[in-house]
């Protein structure tokens, strides 16, 4: 793409190496704002029980465990989770609780009933349950690691998040964006503007794979939409 | 096809003699030939620039014309071992256009791995602070006078590469060497030639001209 950009230009070898960090920056713009692929991992569960996040993730997207049916089951976000030391390889043995289990912190919660029937309130299980938890997580970002809960049990986790370019690599990138790279170039350059950059995403936006209308796109929103259901 | 004469700065040097003396050069003549290549490489390198600028007034960029270019096998280079940088030495100064028109091209080859990708430039104002910003996969390459640095992006070692520069070239290697330079460019190259000679040396030249009158010339 740069040296698109430079043959179009006119520009020297000289100029390859500003251009390039220009199509470098925006790679990065356009992953934030419509581009984003994201990318999935498998990371290894630290004996404190965190996860550092990789160095190239801009922002995470999932966290989880795969089940044998190659799917992720996200774990449940729990913000009472401490950030407390997590960057410590002792963190577990550090978290020394003001409440223990000789206190019994729940003793004194009361059952809780949601259904009546007959005269008498009754639990009913079933009724506004969520979703099936395999372990909390809680991500500290100025620390740049996953926190667990003290008792997770699995050695690894998978990891969704949108990457960015990263230093001393070739970047691989959407080819309807291809426009885009070259017109930022341009107006970095002072050759071009804004307004015809952000023509260009327009336009190359409308070609990234999940903005195109396809047949598997309406079949898929039939299979969302239709069901069992009383209609009116 | 027809063999040309290889146009070399032997035969430049002897066509401005010619034209100064108005014939074979006689026992008076004071201006050695190597005096006369310093006047004729000013003026090549004075040429190259501002023909270069002429033609990015008519076509809107800077492009270096083909026929300035040469390229130098400047061999292994040598790792300075304080920075761990690598350099080679190049024939003469870069002249002084933009890095990517002095020097079009520096590539590394290897015997069994061919050509590599083009080294990339790196403009002295950047150099300081290019670190600090991603870098491509592949090498690059600043100048400092007749210094080339090069570095690989991984700082990986050049020593056994054997490095090719193609550059402007305005300076002599020997008199029978063909000069590359298109030959638009001599007519003006024996201009600024002849002219700064004959104001360092006031050398008198015959008026040929017709129908002035009898007696000396006032003017």
């Amino acid at each position: 793409m740069v040296a698109y950009a430079l043959d179009e230009l006119s520009k020297s070898e000289g100029d390859f190496d500003q251009c390039w960090i220009l199509a470098f920056r925006a790679i990065t713009l356009m992953n934030f704002q419509v581009a984003g692929q994201t990318v999935t991992v498998r990371l290894p569960v630290l004996g404190n029980k965190t996860v550092p996040l990789p160095a190239n993730c801009l922002s995470w997207t999932k966290i989880g465990i795969l089940d044998d049916r190659g799917q992720i089951n996200t774990l449940r976000i729990n913000n009472s989770l401490t950030t407390f030391r997590d960057n410590n390889p002792n963190r577990l043995e550090d978290l020394t609780p003001n409440i223990n289990t000789s206190i019994g912190s729940l003793a004194l919660v009361p059952y809780y009933s949601n259904y009546f029937y007959g005269g008498g309130c009754f639990q009913l299980y079933g009724v506004g349950n969520g979703v099936i938890t395999y372990g909390d997580c809680k991500v500290d970002e100025k620390n740049r690691v996953i926190i667990l809960n003290t008792d997770f049990r699995y050695d690894s986790i998978m990891l969704e998040f949108l990457d960015c370019p990263e230093k001393n690599n070739d970047y691989e990138f959407f080819t309807c964006m291809q426009e885009a790279v070259i017109a930022f170039i341009k107006w970095k350059l002072r050759l071009g503007s804004r307004e015809e950059f952000y023509g260009a995403v327009t336009e190359g936006r409308r070609s990234l794979p999940k903005k195109k209308v396809e047949l598997q796109t309406i079949n898929q929103v039939i299979r969302e939409s239709s069901g069992m259901k009383l209609r009116s | 096809m027809p063999s040309l004469i290889a146009y070399t700065k032997a035969q430049l040097v002897e066509r401005v003699t010619k034209h100064l003396v108005s014939d074979f050069p006689g026992q008076d003549w004071k201006i050695s030939s190597n005096e006369m290549l310093l006047y004729i490489d000013q003026s090549l390198a004075f040429t190259v620039v501002g023909q270069m600028y002429a033609m990015a007034k008519v076509e809107g960029n800077l492009a270096t014309p083909e026929g300035w270019l040469t390229t130098y096998n400047v061999a292994s280079p040598s790792v300075d071992t304080p920075s761990g940088y690598w350099y080679v030495t190049l024939p003469q100064p870069p002249v002084s256009l933009p890095l990517g028109y002095s020097i079009n091209r520096v590539y590394a080859a290897e015997a069994g791995s061919g050509q590599s990708m083009d080294f990339f430039p790196i403009k002295a104002k950047r150099v300081g602070y290019r670190k600090y910003m991603p870098m491509p996969t592949g090498g690059r390459y600043w100048v400092d006078g007749s210094k080339l640095w090069l570095a690989a992006n991984d700082g990986g070692s050049l020593n056994q590469y054997t490095f090719y520069v193609n550059m402007i070239k305005t300076r002599t290697e020997s008199m029978s060497e063909t000069m590359n330079l298109p030959d638009d460019a001599i007519e003006i190259i024996f201009l600024m030639t002849v002219k700064t000679i004959l104001q360092r040396y006031a050398i008198p030249q015959d008026t040929v001209l017709d129908n002035l009158p009898p007696g000396n010339k006032a003017s």
